[in-house]
């Protein structure tokens, strides 16, 4: 084998290094064997190193391969779909490194390991992984640098790494502006549908909700573009549920969405949402929103929905009116769904809501009773409130516990008002979110999750009713941190103090650009960018891809040329060239292989006035080029010379 | 003084041999450069003329040797011839021990003379019956050959023909000279009055000079570039040797004095190239390489940096 292609040590080593740290992120999530796996590989590496002949037997190899293929079949179900796939890749690059001798074998792993650390963009686009990356990458380039030339020194090396990913940088940016983008994820995220991602679901059962608080994950953010409504006004509409099992509400109304639902809008507020990836169709808009953007639609509880589930930052520009009337008219059918309750359950409940109705049957008076009731009785507001007992949960709640979070108060409000004939629904969504000054946005968290509940009057259509407010208004006014007791606060970490809420806010800033000019630069907004530019398809954009490239590389190419030129000219003879070119424009053209005698003779030939002149001027040019008289001065001197002469017949 | 009469002989030689003041240049440049000459072209057209017209202007003692298909190393060489008066060996010194060789259609010879001659040229000196003999200084060979093509002949090979400094062509003269030459007098009368103009201690005063030739930085990067053109590019079977690199530099000085310069230009490189190169180098074709072909490529393919 040719000395200079083995593969050495020092690449060897960052080989291996490069191929871990990129695969790191995978392996968590991955099957549990790859680990045993790459130390496995990485054993039997060192022990070839070390001239272990059966560690360079082939039938070891074999053996491996095989068992790692039954391996990944039994283990992810077969060969396609994206962890199989993954976990296949990573396997074989840990198996490549047992027959890489050589450097063609150490410059697939790098082109391997290239692609693997492209793979994590399959599970997240997010800024973390991307900064994780970044790091991966060089130490990639540091280990193909180091293929190429072992020997090399390490500050030349990342010198010369620097500055080959500087080049790099125009063409990614580039490529990322022009590159033609696909409606949708790159790859048919199928599996993850049922991937298990706290957030609201479409049904709701006492405690839900109360899990969420204890999650900081960003729900979504939040630009608005005109005034900022008051915290008690930021409602943001997810799943409307209708229907109640006596411990579960979950949705049941699929009515299609009439434009005729809504009017007397007033008080518009205008946004942009953009939307953490959450694997569900909803949009989660300010109440309420009567037109549906590109790619959603309404449906009929005026709850927006995207036409696919929600697997990438997603952005959306929206116009909200806080003020407005829902569903004048309620059909009979939509009524009977608004006023169904499970049968023989919650009769305490049914007799409290009938003693209201003794006093006034005026369905305003008697919502208004319901929050009286809940403000006035000892009722508390706790994020651990004890489990319900029986069968009877609400009679429970309202008699018994009386300790419950949003979705205790929710629930139980629309049952009360359910059992005395007034239509009535459970709406869920987030409620408030805190603005990051750092960056002049809301940001909506998973614990601004809320339920709160809609009851449908005459001539009023659907209106918004509150009965966590009646309960705690602090938080409706300050958000859920003010409402809760001190105790229960420490209980969700210290999230408020100070510098670390800095830090926290100035994270939440980047991670929001990130997602409104990276991740959320979408075909869309690729096509309203190159609209600018008057290109109105993808093939003019592939066009201009490769013009902008090829340019780019052309002006590259020609800036290094003339800056190694530029280092190897002395002065002298840049005016000569200089001459040269100003008697080609005069009409006498020099070949380069013409020496400056015979240079001189035509010239004088062709410019018999200026012969002295010009001989002179050669004459000093041969003296500092081939003499090697005179200093910087003379060249000088001969530049400027030149710079004046003018070449006349 | 010394420029003086080494052009007063360069006219001398152009009055004898008409038309061809180049390759007189270009002969005188290989002898001050300390190289030897190998003239290559048809009988008839005066290469012998040229040696002997040299060796008169120079006042250097002469021999012509014609090679022929049985000359033997010692008739070159010289041998030791038993004496009877004083019963001993007496060397008898060949036709070697002269200052100006003319060795006549060299490749008519067997190889194993034409190595004996090629190693007096490279050495400088003989060895005959153990005792080593050094040449007369100065020495110069100047070797004429027919074109390969002729019949009855043994072509030089390559690491031969590298020995030689310069290899150059006579040709036919152009129609003015030829009828100056058939008017004029016979060349073989005129030689008979010709005075030497040189003396060889001044030619070897000026062999010295031509090393005190000034060689700047920018046209040694031309030579190196050249060299390495030949070497890299396809057109050629192998590339100059760095023995052909230094005859190149020699020659160029040897060149830019006789341009009575005492520093390098391109055009010296330029100027001594076809001579020297010419023999050197083979395309890399089928066809026999023209040499004006292959001076070209060279010339064409390399800038002056």
């Amino acid at each position: 084998m040719n000395k200079h292609n083995r593969l050495n040590r020092q690449p060897l080593l960052l080989l291996w290094f490069s191929f871990l740290l990129t695969a790191l992120p995978h392996l968590s999530q991955l099957t549990f064997w790859l680990w045993p796996l790459l130390l496995v590989s990485g054993l039997l590496r060192y022990l070839q190193y070390k001239k272990q002949p059966w560690a360079q037997a082939r039938s070891l190899r074999l053996l491996l391969v095989v068992a790692v293929a039954a391996l990944v079949i039994s283990s992810t179900q077969g060969v396609f779909g994206r962890e199989a796939g993954i976990t296949l890749l990573i396997a074989m690059i840990a198996l490549k490194f047992l027959e890489s001798q050589q450097r063609r074998d150490g410059v697939l792993i790098v082109l391997l390991t290239y692609f693997l650390a492209s793979s994590h963009f399959l599970y997240r686009q997010d800024l973390n992984i991307s900064l994780y990356l970044l790091p991966v990458l060089l130490c990639n380039g540091v280990a193909l640098l180091a293929l190429y030339n072992p020997q090399q020194n390490w500050p030349p090396r990342l010198k010369l790494l620097f500055s080959l990913s500087l080049q790099a940088l125009p063409i990614m940016f580039l490529l990322f502006l022009l590159f033609p983008r696909i409606s949708g994820p790159l790859w048919g995220l199928s599996n993850s549908e049922n991937r298990a991602s706290s957030g609201l679901s479409e049904s709701m059962s006492p405690g839900n909700i109360s899990q969420l608080t204890r999650s900081a994950k960003t729900v979504f953010r939040v630009n608005f573009a005109t005034n900022i409504p008051k915290a008690n006004q930021r409602y943001w509409r997810g799943p409307i549920l209708w229907h109640f099992d006596g411990h579960t509400w979950r949705a049941g109304n699929n009515r299609p969405w009439e434009k005729t639902q809504l009017d007397q809008l007033a008080d518009p507020i205008d946004y942009q949402l953009a939307l953490e990836p959450h694997y569900k169709k909803w949009l989660l808009a300010l109440d309420i929103t009567p037109h549906a953007p590109a790619g959603t639609r309404l449906n009929g509880n005026a709850q927006l929905l995207s036409q696919k589930s929600i697997q990438q930052a997603q952005q959306y520009t929206l116009r909200s009116y806080l003020s407005y009337r829902l569903d004048l008219q309620l059909p009979l059918w939509q009524k009977t769904l608004a006023l169904q309750l499970p049968q023989q359950l919650n009769p305490k409940t049914a007799a409290l809501a009938r003693s209201w109705q003794k006093i006034s049957s005026d369905p305003n008076i008697l919502v208004k009773s319901a929050l009286n009731y809940f403000n006035q009785q000892n009722f508390y507001y706790t994020l651990r409130p004890p489990p319900l007992r029986g069968k009877h949960e609400i009679d429970d709640f309202l008699f018994n516990s009386r300790r419950g979070f949003c979705e205790h108060y929710a629930s139980s409000f629309v049952v009360l008002m359910r059992s005395i004939g007034i239509p009535a629904r459970v709406v869920t969504g987030y409620m408030g979110g805190s603005m990051n000054q750092l960056g002049n946005y809301l940001i909506v968290r998973q614990w601004d999750a809320h339920a709160w509940a809609e009851v449908w009057l005459e001539g009023k259509g659907w209106q918004r009713v509150d009965p966590t407010a009646a309960v705690a208004p602090e938080r409706v006014e300050e958000g859920i941190d003010a409402a809760l007791s001190a105790e229960e606060r420490r209980s969700l970490g210290g999230r408020q103090s100070g510098l670390f809420k800095q830090l926290n806010f100035f994270w939440d800033s980047m991670n929001h650009h990130w997602n409104r000019w990276v991740v959320g630069y979408d075909l869309q907004q690729q096509q309203h960018f190159l609209a600018h530019f008057g290109l109105k398809n993808s093939s003019d954009a592939v066009l201009a891809l490769s013009l902008g490239i090829s340019t780019l590389l052309a002006l590259l190419s020609l800036w290094f040329l003339r800056q190694r030129r530029r280092q190897k000219q002395p002065l002298s003879l840049k005016a000569y060239t200089l001459l040269r070119k100003k008697a080609a424009k005069a009409g006498v053209i020099s070949p380069l292989n013409e020496g400056p005698q015979h240079f001189q003779q035509r010239l004088c030939q062709a410019f018999p006035k200026q012969k002295n002149d010009l001989e002179a001027l050669f004459q000093l040019f041969i003296q500092l080029r081939y003499q090697k008289k005179g200093g910087h001065k003379d060249a000088k001197r001969f530049y400027q010379q030149v710079k004046k002469l003018r070449l006349k017949r | 003084m010394k420029e003086a009469s080494l052009q007063a002989a360069i006219t001398a030689c152009e009055e004898i041999i008409l038309g061809k003041s180049q390759q007189i240049r270009l002969a005188f440049c290989c002898l001050l450069a300390k190289g030897h000459l190998l003239i290559e072209d048809r009988p008839g057209v005066g290469k012998t003329t040229l040696a002997n017209t040299l060796a008169q202007v120079l006042g250097l003692s002469h021999q012509r040797i014609q090679f022929t298909s049985d000359l033997l190393p010692a008739d070159l060489l010289g041998c030791a011839i038993y004496q009877i008066e004083n019963s001993q060996f007496h060397f008898h010194p060949g036709p070697i021990f002269h200052q100006l060789i003319l060795a006549d259609e060299i490749n008519r010879t067997s190889p194993k003379t034409q190595s004996a001659l090629l190693e007096a040229m490279e050495e400088q000196q003989v060895t005959v019956e153990g005792q080593t003999r050094p040449l007369n200084v100065p020495f110069f060979v100047i070797a004429t050959q027919n074109p390969n093509q002729q019949s009855g002949t043994f072509p030089l090979p390559e690491s031969q023909l590298d020995r030689f400094l310069m290899c150059i062509s006579l040709g036919y003269p152009d129609p003015e000279a030829e009828r100056r030459l058939l008017q004029g007098e016979d060349p073989r009368h005129k030689m008979a009055h010709l005075s030497n103009a040189l003396t060889p201690e001044l030619l070897l005063q000026l062999q010295q000079q031509v090393n005190s030739v000034h060689a700047s930085d920018a046209l040694l990067d031309y030579l190196q570039h050249l060299l390495a053109f030949s070497r890299q590019t396809k057109h050629f079977i192998d590339g100059l040797s760095p023995r052909a690199g230094m005859g190149l530099l020699r020659a160029a000085r040897a060149w830019a004095l006789l341009e009575q310069r005492d520093y390098l230009l391109p055009e010296d490189l330029q100027a001594v190239l076809p001579a020297v190169v010419g023999h050197r180098l083979q395309l890399n074709q089928n066809s026999p390489s023209e040499r004006e072909v292959v001076v070209e490529k060279l010339l064409n393919g390399v800038a002056i940096p």
